[in-house]
């Protein structure tokens, strides 16, 4: 006799399948129609080539530039302090947030301070970097990890703070203290939030690090675009290729951290349904 | 008795017992404990009344009362997570400072006490990890708590994979992984069915054999407490005062259908049903007053 049950779960990965390949044929086809409408306008005449070049000659240059070292230093830039800012700001966030989320005496004595430099448009202090540290990297790590810093400490605090108190209770029972209470309990308990803190930092982080680039002059993408548009209209093209960079950076980078997301928080509820 | 004769460090027991054997002195005693959230403020509120028992060397006591008696606050301030406002509770003689080594508890939830994010092996090996068991030594050990709760192969699984029942099972092995004198238990089988309950219900019972345990063990089910006991702790409304200590008049081994069918367990279940009655209605009385 044919067993037909296994055939329920095997019909709805292949449903599930197709709706992946049909999502990403329509996000395909609709990338190919922007790419038709920026060419049909650049052709009809109503976009000129001094303000924004065709798809085609921006396509070209981007391929140029692709095969060349110019393109790829200026990545490894921009990722060198996105990084650095990101690991070392983003360290200190967690480490200094479990402490001020964990004594609620400093939590009350600090939130105030957190919430007003959170407040500070980051690049506010852009000038003070640059006076401190010119126009380097390490100018554009500190901005970095000082835009990074704040809302991701305010994060942690919170996720802390809502450690369910039965989980802490269970931790003084079996007797897990200290660091390893703080790494096998508090850490993971406020993970959820840490993780939402992170995606939103790391996205924060790239803007903050072509900014300084763009308006500070450190090296990277953002030096890139601004050395293309100084070159004039015949350099539009590849000014235009180095912003579709920028943003093909960030597609990449926000993809890799929703991926290592779902990863580390496999045990959480909100991703079960997809283990 | 095979259960006291486990070796105790010397003194511990020794001196609260004055030399006599360690059967004399009580694992647990508690004296006036009382237990005030927001204590000294406008909002106080008065969680536990007055409380004062003791629970002996390999005793079973359940400790039943009405919801918001504060069943949960006592449990508490007898694992040392709480300090009483006022009163002592005392551990093996000594004060209570903070969770004893050698207490294990159970809470009510646990889909909040299992760690959601450790396999249902590492959650049972945290409590040896601290303890500085090694690895080969912790594996052995989780294998043999876990076989003793009725579960096998589920190590590697998460507890949330788990069904409610054994879930409460891993809890449980959890709490008995580093032999526990006093086994402390907060309404364990409240979320789980009937059918699940009297089978946790026998489990506890041939554990406490096994381990030598002590166990203090809350319910609001009067028919649990009477299955269980050696002695039951009646608890009044909020806030919680001691209604009567009843001792139950029940051969061991206890089995569902005789000790249940027998005419002592429905003549206590008779009278403690009278006292958390009786209590509550005098308590709607004077509330309406
Ligand atoms: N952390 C707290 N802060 C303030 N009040 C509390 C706190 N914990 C408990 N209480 C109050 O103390 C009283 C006793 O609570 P407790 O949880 O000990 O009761 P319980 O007998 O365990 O109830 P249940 O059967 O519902 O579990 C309740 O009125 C509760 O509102
Ligand atoms: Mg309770």
């Amino acid at each position: 006799m044919r067993v037909p049950a296994p055939a329920a779960p095997r019909l709805a990965s292949v449903t599930s399948e197709t709706l992946i390949r049909n999502g990403l044929a329509a996000r395909l086809a609709v990338l190919l129609a922007a790419l038709g409408l920026w060419q049909g306008l650049s052709a009809s005449g109503l976009l000129t080539p001094d303000l924004f070049p065709s798809m085609t000659s921006t396509l070209a240059a981007l391929w140029h530039e692709l095969t060349g070292a110019v393109l790829w230093a200026a990545v490894r830039d921009t990722l060198a302090a996105w990084a650095a800012g990101l690991l070392i700001g983003g360290g200190c966030a967690i480490v200094i947030g479990s402490l001020l989320g964990l004594s609620a005496f400093a939590y009350r004595s600090a939130i105030p301070v957190i919430e007003f430099f959170k407040t500070i448009p980051v690049i506010a202090i852009l000038p003070i970097a640059l006076l401190l540290f010119g126009a380097t990297l390490k100018m554009k790590f500190v901005l970095v990890a000082f835009g990074v810093f704040w809302p991701l400490a305010i994060q942690v605090i919170y996720g802390v703070r809502s450690i369910d108190p039965v989980s802490l209770d269970t931790a003084a029972v079996l007797q897990v203290r200290g660091l390893r209470r703080f790494l096998v309990v508090v850490l993971p308990s406020a993970a959820p939030f840490i993780a939402t803190g992170l995606r939103v930092s790391a996205a924060v982080a790239l803007i903050l690090d072509v900014v300084a680039e763009l308006i500070g002059g450190g090296s990277g993408v953002g030096l890139q675009i601004l050395t293309a548009e100084n070159s004039g209209p015949t350099a539009y093209p590849i000014m235009y290729s180095y912003i579709l960079v920028a943003g093909l950076l960030g597609v990449v980078l926000a993809g890799g951290f929703a991926l290592a997301e779902r990863r580390v928080l496999h045990w959480h509820e909100s991703q079960r349904s997809q283990a | 008795m095979s259960r006291v004769s486990r070796s105790q460090p010397p003194g511990r027991s020794g001196a609260a017992a004055g030399g006599t054997p360690a059967a004399g002195a009580p694992v647990v005693s508690l004296h006036s404990v009382r237990k005030a959230y927001r204590a000294g403020g406008s909002a106080e509120r008065v969680a536990l009344g007055e409380v004062t028992f003791d629970v002996g060397r390999g005793e079973f006591v359940c400790v039943v009362g009405p919801s918001g008696a504060g069943k949960t606050t006592l449990l508490r301030c007898m694992a040392g997570l709480a300090a009483p406002t006022s009163g002592e509770a005392r551990f093996e003689g000594a004060p209570l400072r903070r969770v004893p080594d050698q207490v294990g508890v159970v809470f009510q939830d646990y889909s909040r006490s299992l760690y959601p994010w450790l396999t249902v092996s590492r959650n049972v090996a945290l409590p040896l990890k601290v303890r500085g068991v090694d690895r080969a030594a912790r594996a052995a050990r989780i294998e043999e708590v876990l076989r003793s709760v009725s579960l096998a192969d589920v190590g590697r699984q998460y507890p949330w994979q788990l069904s409610g029942g054994m879930q409460q099972r891993v809890a449980i092995a959890r709490a008995l992984a580093c032999h526990p004198e006093l086994l402390l238990m907060d309404e364990p089988f409240a979320s789980v069915d009937a059918q699940t309950r009297f089978e946790l219900e026998d489990l506890i019972l041939a554990l406490r054999e096994e381990f030598s345990v002590t166990v203090v063990f809350v319910t609001h089910d009067i028919d649990e407490a009477i299955y269980l006991a050696d002695r039951i702790v009646v608890l009044s409304a909020s806030p919680g005062t001691v209604t009567e200590i009843v001792d139950v008049a029940l051969p061991r081994p206890r089995d569902q259908i005789t000790s249940k069918g027998d005419e002592r367990f429905a003549r206590h279940r008779e009278h403690i049903m009278s006292l958390v009655m009786s209590r509550s209605a005098a308590a709607r009385a004077a509330r309406r007053d």
